[in-house]
């Protein structure tokens, strides 16, 4: 797998650049995934605010909520649950598109049309991963955050001008940019696997189906690795 | 509504990086905020705690950042950055303070006497105030009430050396008395409270022991406190004693001198010596219980069993720690380029090193997809070729034949021994075939340099090949990053190659930590 | 005689599962070549290896002279456009409509401008019998219209060498002649080498200029249609005639 994206970085500077095809994944693997991102940011945001407001109502540092929800989301919470959300609505779709293009022989005939399907399938796929990633991961940042803030501040009644202080004294610019780091890497990996899977599809509606239960799993497993490696490396 | 494909898009891309240059800039306006300003300095005894961007309070005004701790002459010195809004006074102090439930230090700037003069300029150096532990603070709060009943018994000699003084005297006596009694009294009930504190300071102790137990790894910090501790209370002792020796003579001086009227001061006084004598008090009932074996520093001078505890804990912690230290696993990434064989590799391994005398290698390598040996002759090649029905006879056609190897992964499991001094030996799976290997460490820094040869993918009995042998030197150049050069299956004429490579490798400590709590054969 | 592919001593084996143990075979340029055999004995697995989309195991194979089991990448994707294929399901795009798959090739290969496209498009699916239905999808098309597309896209790029992969299986009769003609008047329209895999023996024995029987991984018989109408080859008797009686194994 790390060979075919190999290839595809190889390939991703071979014209012909395929804009029409790469906005309509941004389109499909980015704009489309906006509602059950915005959801997922939101109520992280509101759950995480409520547990560890438990913690901290303990020690009476009821303000440090924010900074923690707002860490935990620029760091960590936003790029693996978005990468998670994208693996499962986006991830697996493209492992099922592939799967059917592959049993129905149409990446023979794209091969057999001269047309290089890791360029024509994978490169416009991957690089949407790449770009569309991180601005997923920010919304989903901005929601958490924005979902910490209301639950903290109407339902448990923490001071609002304790509560951004800490948050804003404490979240440095660089939490937020290993946030994004991090789900730029998570979006290669979920297109990629989601590719990866497709492509290696064999059996039917069968297969196809197996590759897309397969290409989720082994997305989500790989997330959690590379969060681990990523964040061993970046500390 | 319907939206055309490159409007979504474009909505959604400006949209979101609207969004992340806005959080972006949010972010660096707080962390870089104040970027100009005056920056002052100061020497400190002690900056534990005080952290690079911890705020400096002025009046409970956040006035700038801690820019920089740095180590001159032996000393501390805080580089501060004062935002340019503020105007501060030039007579400054520093003093680092600790706030929150954390505990998170930040600096204090107080203005020195009190009163406020000039305003602070770029680059000026101020005075601090003290150490910056909370023990350094509290010695010199003592110290600044010796000083203060110096002043007093200084002011009283004065007072007490007119004659009118001296009528009173003997009733101020028999006050001293009484108020001398009342001390007592309260001092015995004091006495409960400090039996009370230091049943609290035992059973304290007794769950710090059991702590300690469990977790060693605070115990150098607790052992670095408790010398700080007995460092603050030897260098203070002295200064109380001479302190009291000096009042006493005043004492001495009052009575042995003329009577005044002194009712009111002999009052202050009265009080002043009943908190003497309650310290004094305390002071020998804090001496009596260390010797008695209570308290913290008692029980860690004089409990045969808070010393068994403690030498229990730190064997235990050997232990684990020496296993843990022993325990190395080393995880690799690197490639190679087959200079005449035009192919690359990647591999992926994991060295897990229970102890210094064996070490298990496991790996995946992969061989590009489509990538071919070259090794294209012109031959001409005679097909005995007969296809039926057809009337054409033996077919002979020149051919260019090469080899292709297909992508693949194969798996690398190998066990390896030391056995003499620096070499190690190795057996298992290369490259899903089996094999063996040396290993030679010629330097003192071990993983610095290695040299190894190999042998694997032995020929079965009806090929026509030789055994794959492959040289390799390795050479780590810069913390992670690791450069290697060799000959490739040197042993086959066709396949040989010259490869150069590099990597990163990294010791994973949390996961050594993780495979250090499995029990291994040992 | 000319040749347009050749391949030798060809294997291809899935594991341990062997499907061609050796076959020689020359298609001759410009003609109908048709493959027969029961199924299972791996006629599109050997259509992939001629045009380079299958890597045989050992062998050899040389389009118009040159051995493409040697070609890099690069080469082999170069070399597949003297290649138009028709796929056994046509393959069609499900994501385009007819239009968009018919001018894929042309606008992945060609520099040429949108009205050139637009016509090239029209005449390709005028020549398979199609029209006014560009603007339909796949899933819209009967399995005989999508073979239809499918040849237009195969030829639009007018390619030396066409293959069908079972062009007229799953279709009703009357749509099998159409195919077949369809097949017969591109060759003697274009002008170009036809390579057909069926297992329709009278459609074979009408268009065929060259017949192969493939039987367990090897040639069993090669030759034109009347040799095959005249053997005594006892696999070709036994496959013509649809007999369970004879050498071929019923698996």
């Amino acid at each position: 797998m790390a060979l075919l994206f190999y290839s595809t970085i190889k390939l991703t500077f071979k014209k012909p650049f395929r804009t029409k095809l790469l906005l309509k994944q941004i389109e499909f693997i980015g704009a489309n995934s906006m509602s059950v991102i915005i959801l997922t940011g939101s109520f992280t945001g509101m759950v995480f605010a409520f547990q560890s407001y438990i913690g901290f109502h303990k020690f009476g540092a009821d303000q440090l909520v924010g900074t923690v929800v707002a860490l935990a989301m620029a760091r960590e919470l936003g790029p693996v649950l978005s990468a998670i959300m994208v693996a499962a609505r986006a991830g697996s779709a493209i492992t099922a598109e592939i799967g059917t293009m592959k049993v129905t022989e149409q990446v023979d005939a794209l091969n057999a049309m001269a047309v290089d399907p890791v360029h024509y399938l994978f490169v416009p796929r991957i690089l949407a991963g790449l770009i569309v990633m991180p601005m997923l991961n920010a919304v989903t940042v901005l929601c958490g955050v924005i979902g910490g803030y209301l639950v903290s501040i109407k339902v448990l009644g923490i001071n609002k001008t304790l509560y951004l202080d800490y948050m804003y004294t404490y979240i440095d610019f660089e939490d937020f940019a290993n946030g994004m780091i991090k789900s730029v890497v998570f979006g290669g990996i979920v297109t990629l696997v989601g590719c990866y899977k497709g492509y290696m599809t064999r059996g039917g509606a069968e297969g196809v189906g197996r590759a897309t239960t397969e290409s989720v799993v082994m997305a989500c497993v790989m997330i959690l690795i590379f969060d681990y490696i990523l964040t061993a490396f970046m500390f | 509504m319907k939206m055309g494909l490159e409007a979504k898009v474009g909505l959604f891309v400006v949209g979101c990086l609207i969004l992340i240059g806005a959080m972006s800039l949010k972010l660096v306006d707080m962390s870089f905020s104040g970027g100009n300003g005056v920056s002052i300095q100061a020497v400190v005894e002690d900056a534990s705690g005080l952290t690079k961007d911890a705020n400096v309070i002025f009046s409970g005004v956040e006035v700038g950042k801690v820019k920089d701790i740095k180590l001159e002459n032996g000393k501390a010195v805080v580089i501060m950055l004062i935002d340019k809004e503020y105007t501060l006074p030039a007579n400054l102090v520093l003093a680092v303070r600790s706030k929150g439930f954390l505990g998170e230090k930040y600096a204090e700037l107080k203005v020195a006497g009190g009163k406020a003069e000039g305003v602070i300029s770029e680059g000026t150096t101020i005075a601090s105030e003290g150490g910056g532990t909370d023990f350094d603070v509290l010695g010199n709060k003592i110290g600044d009430i010796a000083d203060d009943i110096k002043a007093i018994t200084a002011s009283l000699r004065k007072v007490l050396a007119t004659n009118e003084a001296e009528s009173n005297m003997s009733a101020t006596i028999s006050n001293i008395r009484e108020i001398t009694d009342a001390v007592n009294s309260i001092v015995k009930n004091n006495e409960n409270h400090v039996n009370a504190i230091m049943y609290n300071v035992d059973e304290l102790t007794r769950q710090l022991s059991d702590i300690t137990t469990a977790n060693a790894s605070n115990i150098n910090q607790i052992i670095a406190n408790i010398n700080s501790i007995t460092r603050d209370m030897k260098a203070e002792t002295p200064a109380i004693t001479k302190n009291l020796t000096s009042i006493t003579g005043d004492v001495n001086d009052i009575i042995g001198g003329n009577k005044e009227d002194i009712n009111s001061t002999i009052k202050n006084m009265s009080t002043v010596t009943a908190k003497l004598e309650k310290t004094v008090d305390n002071l020998n009932d804090i001496t009596g219980k260390i010797s008695e074996g209570k308290g913290t520093i008692g029980k860690l001078v004089n409990d045969e069993q808070t010393v068994d505890n403690l030498n229990g804990a730190l064997v235990g912690l050997k232990d684990t720690l020496g296993k843990l230290n022993e325990f190395k696993v080393d995880l690799a990434f690197f490639a190679e380029r087959y200079g005449e064989t035009d192919e690359s590799k990647g591999h992926a391994t994991v060295k897990i090193t229970p102890s210094k005398e064996r070490y298990y290698l496991l790996g995946l390598s992969s061989h590009p997809d489509g990538v071919e040996k070259k090794t294209i002759t012109n031959e001409t090649a005679t097909y005995d070729y007969y296809t039926p029905g057809s009337s054409e006879g033996p077919y002979q056609k020149t051919v260019t034949s090469s080899k292709r190897s297909p992508g693949s992964m194969t798996f690398t499991a190998m066990y390896a021994n030391r056995f003499w001094d620096n070499y190690f030996f190795r057996v298992g799976l290369k490259e899903s075939e089996a094999g063996v290997g040396l290993d030679y460490h010629p330097l003192k820094d071990e993983d610095k340099l290695v040299l190894s040869a190999d042998l694997f993918d032995f020929p079965d009995k009806d090929e026509d090949k030789k055994a794959h042998a492959k040289a390799t030197a390795k050479y780590v150049f810069y913390k992670n990053l690791f450069m290697q050069a060799g000959y490739d299956n040197f042993l086959n004429k066709d396949d040989k190659s010259w490869f150069v490579g590099g990597g990163v490798q990294f010791r994973d400590d949390d996961l050594k930590y993780l495979l250090g709590k499995v029990p291994m054969p040992n | 005689m000319e040749y347009a592919i050749e391949c030798f001593d060809l294997h291809k084996s899935f594991g341990t599962h062997k499907i061609h143990k050796g076959i020689d075979l020359k298609i001759v340029k410009g003609a109908i070549t048709y493959i027969i055999g029961p199924s299972g004995t791996g006629k599109s697995v050997l259509l992939k290896q001629l045009c380079g989309l299958m890597p045989p195991t050992k062998g050899k194979v040389f389009v118009n002279g040159q051995d493409i089991t040697v070609m890099k990448p690069e080469e082999l994707v170069n070399m597949r456009k003297t290649f138009g294929i028709l796929f056994q399901n046509a393959a069609l795009f499900d994501s385009m409509n007819v239009y968009e798959n018919v001018a894929f090739p042309l606008i992945e290969h060609t520099k040429l401008p949108k009205s050139r496209i637009d016509a090239i498009v029209t005449e390709k699916l005028r020549l398979v019998g199609l029209s006014n239905i560009e603007d339909k999808m796949p899933s819209e098309l009967s399995g005989g219209m999508r073979k239809r597309v499918g040849l237009a896209r195969a030829i639009a790029l007018e390619p030396e060498i066409m293959l069908y992969d079972e062009p007229t299986t799953g279709l009703d009769p009357i749509m099998c002649d159409v195919v077949d003609n369809l097949i017969n008047d591109t060759q003697k329209q274009l002008g170009i080498t036809s390579i057909v895999i069926s297992h329709d023996i009278e459609s074979t024995l009408k268009i065929a200029d060259y017949i192969a029987m493939l039987y367990d991984g090897k040639v069993v018989l090669y030759g034109t249609a009347e040799d095959f109408k005249t053997t005594d080859n006892p696999y070709v008797k036994q496959f013509f005639s649809a007999s369970k009686e004879g050498p071929i194994k019923i698996m």
